[in-house]
């Protein structure tokens, strides 16, 4: 059954084709919310909650685009979740505590595939990255986070935001403008691989 | 991105970088970016975020994020959910048990005697039967005195038969319906439903605890 015909019986009340969905969009819901959280706990809760919220407010949905219906939902259920259990992001960032594993940087890097240097470096790296990005206004994030990280076009990120194609232009831009600005201030910290002096690397 | 220029270059490179300028706008950025080395620089480092950005990699949900009918319930229906229906039947039941026990303690001869009022009319009435048996021997004397020549018919004797046998009939007769009346009283005594009541509601608030504390499956 195609997504269409999903969505029309899950509109009807069908949860077995709306858990079809879930199934086929909660990797790319579940990485837009730990990048916006960088909490692996708060972004389950926010995922889980948005796919309820999601099923609810289907009647509500016409029908442009699911993807960015969906995102737009796990978004708010993202700084629902974090004004409800008011954390702040940047927390989770200390190496040193104990809640590290609870660290998405600590999980989503392991490949069986690399030496434990390569691991290493790459976990410091994204730990800067997730340092700068975190540091975001909410609406630069989002932008920064659907077309960089989720690969979306300017289109599917622009409804995903409900904002205009020139609004998300600019904040895109400026998101990366202050992203570079965060990552030469932590230039030192990054592995010599990823230092923009040695960008060939990439 | 200090000066408005700068941060129109940026959108300009950043679109551009994205391929979502139209061709005339990626035409004239492409000649400026051969011309103008600063233009060309910023492009690279607009660039080397863009690949950093995109160099992390996904990761995986740690669970299935399907959902079950029981997620879709209201908060209302929640709150009232099995488990937290134990609790509340637990509390009741809890509170019933402690104002049981405390009439059972504090007014158990007011809850008697409006419970009983009929206990009342079974003691006078035992009264005035005694009075009556005592009463019997008096009667005889005044009775033998009046006839004065101790001349003893058998109607008298008869009658005086009777009243001596009065105490005994009474004792025999009257003594046993009014123990048996007083029997009955202590046996459904206000203390007895007291403690009936306690022991169903202790048993109550046991089973409904232990159904409280029974866990919920968890979804998923």
């Amino acid at each position: 059954m195609n997504e269409i015909a999903l969505i029309q019986s899950a509109k009807q009340g069908d949860l077995k084709a709306f858990n079809e969905l879930v199934l086929a969009h909660e990797k790319m819901a579940f990485n837009l919310a730990i990048r916006i959280t960088n909490d692996y706990s708060i972004a389950s809760d926010a995922s889980q909650n948005a796919f309820i919220s999601a099923f609810k407010k289907l009647k509500t949905f016409r029908g442009d685009s699911f993807k960015a219906w969906l995102l737009r939902i796990v978004t708010n259920a993202c700084y629902d979740e974090l004004r409800k259990k008011k954390r702040l992001i940047n927390k989770n960032l200390d190496l040193d505590s104990d809640q590290e594993d609870q660290n998405l940087t600590s999980k989503w890097l392991k490949d069986p595939g690399e030496s434990p240097e390569e691991w290493a470096q790459r976990k410091e790296m994204a730990i800067a990255i997730q340092q700068c990005i975190d540091n975001l206004e909410k609406d630069f994030k989002q932008a920064l986070i659907l077309v960089d990280i989720q690969g979306f076009d300017y289109q599917e990120a622009s409804l995903t935001m409900d904002s205009p194609i020139g609004t998300l232009r600019s904040r895109l831009s400026r998101a990366r403008g202050i992203v570079q600005e965060c990552l030469q201030g932590v230039q030192e910290l990054l592995p010599s691989k990823y230092r923009l002096d040695s960008e060939t690397n990439l | 991105m200090n000066n408005k220029l700068r941060q129109k270059d940026w959108e300009f490179l950043s679109a551009y970088l994205d391929g979502e300028l139209s061709d005339e706008e990626e035409h004239d950025v492409r000649i400026r970016l051969a011309s103008d080395n600063a233009f060309d620089e910023l492009y690279k480092k607009i660039q080397y975020t863009h690949k950093l950005l995109t160099a992390l990699p996904h990761v995986d949900p740690p669970r299935h994020f399907t959902i079950s009918r029981e997620m879709l319930q209201s908060k209302w229906s929640k709150l009232f959910s099995k488990s937290l229906s134990w609790n509340i039947a637990t509390a009741v039941a809890g509170v019933m048990l402690v104002v049981v026990v405390l009439g059972d303690v504090l007014s158990f001869g007011a809850a008697l005697e409006q419970s009983f009022p009929e206990s009342a009319f079974v003691l006078e009435a035992a009264d005035a039967d005694f009075a009556e048996v005592a009463a019997a021997p008096e009667a005889l004397e005044e009775n033998r005195a009046d006839d004065g020549a101790a001349q003893v018919t058998s109607e008298e004797a008869q009658k005086e038969a009777e009243l001596e046998a009065a105490p005994l009939a009474i004792d025999e007769t009257d003594g046993i319906e009014i123990a048996g009346d007083v029997q009955e009283i202590i046996d459904s005594s206000p203390g007895n439903i007291f403690r009936f009541a306690e022991a169903v509601l202790l048993a109550m608030v046991i089973i409904s605890a232990w159904l409280a504390r029974r866990k919920k499956p968890k979804p998923n």
